[in-house]
């Protein structure tokens, strides 16, 4: 389909898809792949025009399939190309491009399909016809040896084995110190006497902090958003406490100790 | 000033008229020379047209011919745009979107204030409203704005925040320019003065974010083909981010 566009001769199309995908992303040289165009438009089309196809330089073309198919609902075109790589590596095909005038806002406009990777390994080895039995008659030649030194290790490992198993003692897990239950008004009331004793913005802040976890704050909640959930109205002094802790943790910082000293009453848990 | 398909760039900043008598040119500046210029439908003018304010929004002043001239302080462009009719309109570039601080949607009236509007427009042509500010305020409270505080933790929020939106989006072809930082600074500073704060919340970022984003994303084409509504995008990209 490839196809320099001048803007005159564009066809008129509302592109709802276009798109590009390989059947296969790891392959050898040698071996082939089916790379797909497809396309929906809501026009009726016996097939789309001004399709560049990206460049295939390192692939060989073996076919190149094209089908429309027109329905009530638009038109469905795809376009399938075999392709044989050549070079080994790893490969990005790039996008299909179409011409077209987008018949949303009728201006000439450029579609582009995704592009699509790929990883391309080295064809295998080509071996001469007396190599393989060659290698099958001397495998069976040392199978003998290999099955005797395996027996050997085997004896001598489990040996070794119930020695150490006798001689070690049974694991035990070491018990964990106990940790002491805080209550989480508890851990509150110490912050506010912190700040209390050391009004800072810092101190301001763990205060907050403690207070939106005691809410269950989520991390993208603001205030506000806290104020309009439904749980919150029976619990009207935490958010009041929430409020006065937020001046003292964002106002100016010669300001800071006034805050914390009118937010304090409001911090009485 | 009703942006129409036949404006031109002239018509909005001004031209150059050769006079005859003095045997001279002299410049007649156009309607954008106002301390308040509404755009009507700014997408119905072509690109160039649209491309006049550039300089305008961004530098304050307007070139004609080979001299600059400054624009009146305050300065404040606001425009229309119907996004349900899109049938001969030139969208515009992400540069000119970029240049209005806020982006906001005006959805269909509740019934309650259409029942207002009819009051209001329904009989006699109503009175013009009476002066409720001077310029002098206007220029005061920008003043005033400017000089609300901004705790750090706020200002990483407000740059967390248009980061975000930088970061790989399946709809999203590019995020917010630095502008959006500023505006969104800005506009969180104005909303801190309306509640009578000399700080900022977070509360004041989150509030303005919306509009000071919704503008500034490039969405792809998945966004169309798709449907995605770019509301929920935008509110997505805001709740990833953490409050302070």
């Amino acid at each position: 389909m490839p196809y320099q566009a001048r803007a005159q001769s564009l066809t008129s199309l509302h592109v709802r898809s276009f798109t590009e995908a390989i059947d296969r992303t790891n392959l050898r040289v040698g071996e082939q792949l089916h790379l797909t165009i497809t396309a929906h438009v809501d026009e009726r089309v016996l097939e789309l025009d001004n399709v560049t196809l990206p460049n295939l330089a390192g692939f060989d073309t073996l076919g190149d399939e094209r089908r429309c198919t027109a329905s009530s609902r638009g038109s469905d075109c795809t376009e399938t190309l075999t392709l044989e790589p050549t070079v080994a590596g790893d490969r990005t095909i790039a996008a299909t491009i179409m011409d077209a005038v987008d018949a949303r806002n009728g201006k000439p406009s450029r579609f582009s399909t995704n592009t699509v990777a790929l990883r391309i390994a080295s064809a295998p080895p080509h071996f001469p016809t007396w190599f393989w039995p060659l290698l099958w008659s001397i495998a069976l030649a040392i199978l003998p040896l290999v099955l005797v030194a395996l027996a050997a290790w085997a004896l001598i490992w489990g040996f070794g084995r119930g020695k150490r198993a006798a001689a070690r003692a049974p694991y035990v897990a070491p018990t964990p110190p106990p940790v002491p239950f805080v209550d989480p008004a508890d851990h509150i009331r110490g912050l506010v006497a912190d700040l209390a004793r050391e009004p800072t913005r810092v101190r301001a802040l763990a205060v907050r902090a403690a207070l939106r976890r005691l809410v269950g704050a989520r991390d993208e909640e603001t205030l506000a958003d806290l104020a309009r959930r439904r749980d919150m109205t029976d619990r009207v002094r935490v958010l009041t406490a929430l409020r006065a802790i937020e001046r003292a943790s964002f106002c100016e910082d010669d300001r800071v100790a006034h805050a914390v000293t009118e937010a304090l009453p409001s911090l009485n848990f | 000033m009703q942006f129409t398909p036949d404006l031109l760039p002239s018509d909005i900043v001004g031209t150059r008229i050769f006079d005859q008598r003095s045997g001279e040119f002299a410049t007649s500046p156009g309607p954008i020379f106002a301390n308040v210029v509404l755009a009507d439908e700014i997408n119905r003018a072509p690109a160039k047209v649209q491309s006049a304010l550039l300089e305008a929004m961004q530098e304050r002043q307007v070139t004609i011919g080979p001299q600059s001239f400054p624009l009146p302080d305050p300065f404040l462009v606001t425009a229309t745009m119907n996004p349900l009719d899109s049938d001969g309109t030139y969208a515009l570039p992400l540069a000119q979107m970029d240049r209005f601080l806020v982006n906001i949607l005006v959805d269909y009236p509740s019934a309650e204030e259409e029942l207002g509007i009819l009051g209001r427009f329904g009989g006699e042509t109503p009175a013009l409203p009476h002066d409720v500010a001077s310029m002098g305020d206007l220029v005061r409270w920008r003043s005033d704005a400017r000089a609300v505080f901004l705790e750090p933790k706020i200002a990483s929020y407000i740059v967390a925040l248009v980061h975000a939106t930088r970061k790989h989006h399946d709809y999203l072809d590019r995020g917010a320019s630095p502008r959006a930082t500023l505006a969104l600074a800005a506009l969180a500073r104005a909303r801190a003065l309306c509640d009578e704060r000399s700080y900022v919340v977070p509360d004041d970022v989150r509030a303005a974010a919306p509009a000071v984003m919704r503008h500034r994303l490039a969405y792809n084409y998945r966004t169309q083909v798709e449907n995605v509504d770019r509301e929920t995008i935008v509110a997505e990209l805001i709740a990833s981010v953490s409050v302070p």
